[in-house]
């Protein structure tokens, strides 16, 4: 159903700071779109879920998303500050 | 719709527009609807409206552990195996368990209740309850079917659109479960003295929650066939009787919208089981055993803790669906003198067991008991090793802690890592802050 990657990524993402009076402890980053390398752009209409993978003290955050074509997860590495694309799901689920 | 939302009046139209306040209900229940697979749908877009079952692995015999709503509209229960699902409904989607995401929705909720009271308990990865007693006169006052409303909102908003969950009012824990229970999915309920009758003559027995197919056979040997008999029954008669302990008098409490399960147990026992994949060899088993060893060496050590006994079991169960036959388990259980808490004597005192276990049996459990806080009291002439043990169990934790899970473990387990945890039921003590 899925092919699993690891491919690092381009994402244009905005980022929000925390606004006052909230539990968010860290600011946060909607991303809007990501390039492969092969140069191909996806344009992400929805954010399913973002949520954090803990590795030690190293944090991924990862955000399963969709261009209303495919599914697809990508993830930041908080340490690196590098994205990547973790899998992309087939459109004929 | 599930058996009970047939047959149960819709409370809110009637209550709706009454306060926690006016009607004592301080008891608040929220339970995410078909958890699991919400959170798949929720994540990925394409899966939503369509029959989706989360499963521990991708093979065909594999049980599911939760079904979408959509899949149990046409049929699929959890604890099935996936190939009998897809024949009652064919175009399931089958998708593995990711705990992380599962754990990180937990804590959503959790946050999400706390902001209603100081006094939340959250009773397992997908439910959890708020009590109202000491919350602020802006939130009890409220009408109930608003106050569900708000937090029906939340829960879209603040963990994801897909997310739906059921809520029920009542004046104890039991009463606030079973209104959660009633309308599923996306209901909202609420059970007082007033309706209680009312919402009870259209349950059975095993729709209570505590009561299981056991007890209800228990039950119907005292001719107490339905809830309602239950309600009607002598304390005395469910206390000497029925349940020959306290329990019966607590039933008879709770009824009566008395709270009784207002206590948190001490962690008791630590263990983890695993499913031994089939055709595997004992020598691979024996690396399993000392895998589940390092890892509820590692849970013991982060509550503080030291063990007195271990018990290592086999068992053969015939699936969640089969209440009726008895599950087969060869155990051996052992009580340790000095007690313990390292990787290096769990395996070791392990490993000694598993040697004197019967070979049957496709799950594999490792059980840590008799649980006290600190090493022994009188002192070893093993006292140098122990504590040189000790030693490097903390430092392997530390680093572990700081670079992810097993990045030292014993060599013995070197291989073994389709044993990591996959399923997050049961106690949420792990999940962290």
């Amino acid at each position: 159903m899925e092919n699993n990657l690891h491919e690092p990524i381009t994402v244009t993402a905005d980022f929000f700071p925390i606004p006052k009076k909230t539990k968010q402890k860290s600011p946060r980053c909607i991303p809007k779109s990501f390039k492969l390398s092969n140069g191909r752009e996806v344009f992400i209409t929805e954010i399913g879920l973002i949520h954090p993978r803990f590795d030690g003290l190293k944090t991924h955050f990862l955000f399963d998303v969709t261009d209303d074509v495919n599914d697809y997860r990508i993830s930041f590495d908080t340490e690196t500050l590098e994205w990547f694309l973790e899998w992309e799901g087939d459109s004929d689920v | 719709m599930s058996k009970i939302s047939a047959t149960t009046p819709n409370t809110f139209e009637t209550y709706g527009k009454s306060s926690v306040r006016e009607l004592e209900t301080y008891i608040l229940y929220v339970d995410l609807n078909s958890c699991f697979a919400s959170v798949e749908q929720q994540a990925r877009p394409k899966l939503r409206n369509h029959p989706v079952a989360i499963t521990n692995r991708l093979v065909e015999h594999s049980t599911i552990i939760a079904a979408s709503v959509e899949a149990k509209a046409q049929g699929v229960k959890v604890g099935m195996r996936i190939e009998e699902a897809e024949t009652i409904c064919p175009g399931i989607i089958a998708a593995e368990t990711e705990p992380d995401k599962y754990i990180y929705v937990h804590k959503l909720l959790k946050n999400i209740l706390s902001d209603y009271s100081s006094n939340i308990v959250m009773k397992s990865i997908d439910e959890g309850l708020i009590d109202l007693h000491d919350s602020p006169a802006e939130v009890i006052d409220k009408p109930i079917a608003e106050l569900a409303n708000e937090i029906k909102t939340r829960i879209r908003e603040e963990i994801g659109s897909y997310m739906r969950c059921n809520i029920g009012f009542g004046k104890n824990r039991f009463y606030g479960k079973l209104a959660a229970e009633l309308h599923k999915p996306d209901g909202a309920d609420v059970i007082i003295e007033e309706n209680s009758r009312e919402v009870m003559k259209n349950l059975q027995l095993t729709n209570l929650p505590g009561i299981n197919k056991r007890m209800e056979h228990r039950l119907n040997s005292f001719q107490i066939f339905t809830p309602l008999e239950l309600l009607d029954a002598e304390s005395d008669t469910l206390e000497k009787l029925v349940f020959r302990s306290i329990v019966g008098k607590q039933w008879y409490e709770k009824l009566r919208g008395k709270e009784v399960d207002d206590y948190s147990d001490a962690t008791k026992t630590v263990g983890r089981q695993f499913v031994i994949p089939p055709e595997t060899d004992e020598k691979t088993i024996e690396i399993y055993l000392a895998h589940l060893c390092e890892d509820v060496g590692a849970r013991l050590r982060s509550h503080k803790l030291f063990a007195r006994g271990l018990q290592i079991a086999r068992v053969n169960d015939h699936g969640f669906l089969d209440n009726e036959s008895p599950k087969s388990r060869q155990k051996i259980t052992q009580l340790y003198e000095v007690p313990f808490n390292s990787d290096i004597e769990i395996i070791d005192h392990a490993l000694k067991l598993y040697e004197k276990l019967p070979k049957t049996g496709r799950i594999l459990m490792v059980t840590l008991y008799k649980l006290q806080p600190g090493p022994a009291n009188q002192l070893s002439v093993f006292e140098d090793d122990l504590k040189h043990q000790q030693k490097i169990a903390e430092l392997t934790d530390n680093i572990n802690n700081r670079f992810g899970p097993r990045t030292i473990h014993s060599a013995l387990t070197t291989g073994s890592e389709e044993v990591r945890c996959k399923i997050p039921f049961g106690s949420t003590k792990y999940f962290g802050k």
